[in-house]
């Protein structure tokens, strides 16, 4: 038995034996074993990012909101404290308010469908013409309601 | 001699530096992984253990001796958590003889040379391996498959350097006796 051979022969069977990993949570688990916080993958840091982004965006637009909101309570407080204080006294404004909201919702599947023969009536070239006096119009209207609420009291 | 980059990452480590803790599990995991898997035989249980003994020596890493090489300290480790859990698993004593193959061999036959060409063929290196009793087996990774000597052997096993040669005599005579056997079996 020529030993030097054999053994030579089993070293070199042993050397080419495949050596194995453990599993991609081995060394999350051995460090929070040890008391570390696991490192966050990739995804999970785009995810944190993202969150903290859309929590600074919506805090913005929070801010904006509550900015504009005290604004505009500043500028019609008279009218709020009347309302807070004599609450009885503002409900046919409140009423008045929803009729016009009313009466103009019956207006707009008409209005839709005349602007939609219009616009099949006129020429492509016509339709920014008539975007723009549509738009004019609108600002017009409100101006004069605005005019016409405060002529009346805001009584019926 | 001292192993400067184990024992700077160790000193690291020390000091609580979490970078250094991953490092050295990257440099090591996967020897000390391999070496309890052919031991325990269950890609679960080799986890769950050498999971522990990264722990367990983590914990004592202040005791680690840089004169010798950090891998030497972790497999004494590793094999010590290995056998714990193995007789909690099993208590049965473990035999050192093995049944199978007895340490009478033929003198005819085909060489042992031969017969590994056909392990490696047949890739019956890993059943002949776990085929091996654990005392077998665990002596011939560490010396044939770790590159470790008798004295390194007998640190982790905490044995004797006579009986960690006595072990490897007779493990190459069992695994000799083993490859004899498979080539006959093949050519029937």
């Amino acid at each position: 038995m020529n030993c030097d051979k054999t053994d030579l022969a089993i070293k070199a069977m042993m050397k080419a034996l495949p050596e194995h990993a453990p599993s991609a949570v081995f060394n999350a688990k051995v460090l929070m074993a040890l008391g570390f916080s696991p490192k966050p993958s990739p995804l999970q840091r785009w995810l944190t990012a993202a969150a903290e982004t859309a929590a600074v965006i919506t805090a913005g637009a929070l801010a904006l909101a509550a900015f504009a909101a005290s604004a505009l309570i500043a500028a019609n407080m008279h009218g709020l404290l009347h309302f807070v204080f004599a609450p009885r006294a503002a409900l046919p404004q409140i009423k008045l308010c929803l009729l016009k909201l009313w009466l103009a919702s019956l207006q707009i599947p008409a209005a839709l469908g005349a602007l939609k023969s219009l616009a099949l009536l006129l020429p492509d070239s016509f339709l920014p013409q008539l975007a723009v006096s549509t738009v004019l119009a609108g600002f017009v209207i409100l101006a004069v309601s605005k005019n016409t609420h405060g002529l009346s009291g805001g009584r019926i | 001699m001292v192993n400067e980059k184990d024992y700077q990452l160790v000193q690291r480590c020390l000091q609580g530096d979490e970078s250094a803790f991953e490092e050295l599990l990257n440099a090591n995991k996967n020897q000390i992984f391999t070496f309890i898997l052919r031991m325990a035989q269950n890609a679960e249980d080799a986890e769950d253990i050498t999971q522990d003994a990264f722990v367990k020596a983590f914990r004592k890493l202040g005791s680690y001796n840089p004169e010798y090489p950090f891998i030497t300290w972790l497999f004494r480790i590793a094999h010590n958590t290995c056998v714990d859990f193995l007789r909690a698993k099993k208590p049965q004593s473990v035999s050192l003889d093995d049944a199978d193959s007895p340490l009478d061999v033929p003198e005819d036959g085909p060489t042992v040379e031969e017969n590994v060409a056909f392990a490696f063929q047949t890739e019956e290196a890993e059943r002949l391996l776990a085929s091996l009793p654990p005392l077998y087996r665990e002596a011939l990774l560490l010396q044939y498959r770790e590159d470790l000597n008798c004295a390194d052997i007998a640190g982790i096993l905490q044995i004797p350097e006579g009986t960690v040669k006595v072990r490897l005599f007779r493990a190459k005579a069992a695994m000799k006796a083993k490859l004899e056997r498979l080539e006959r079996f093949a050519k029937r």
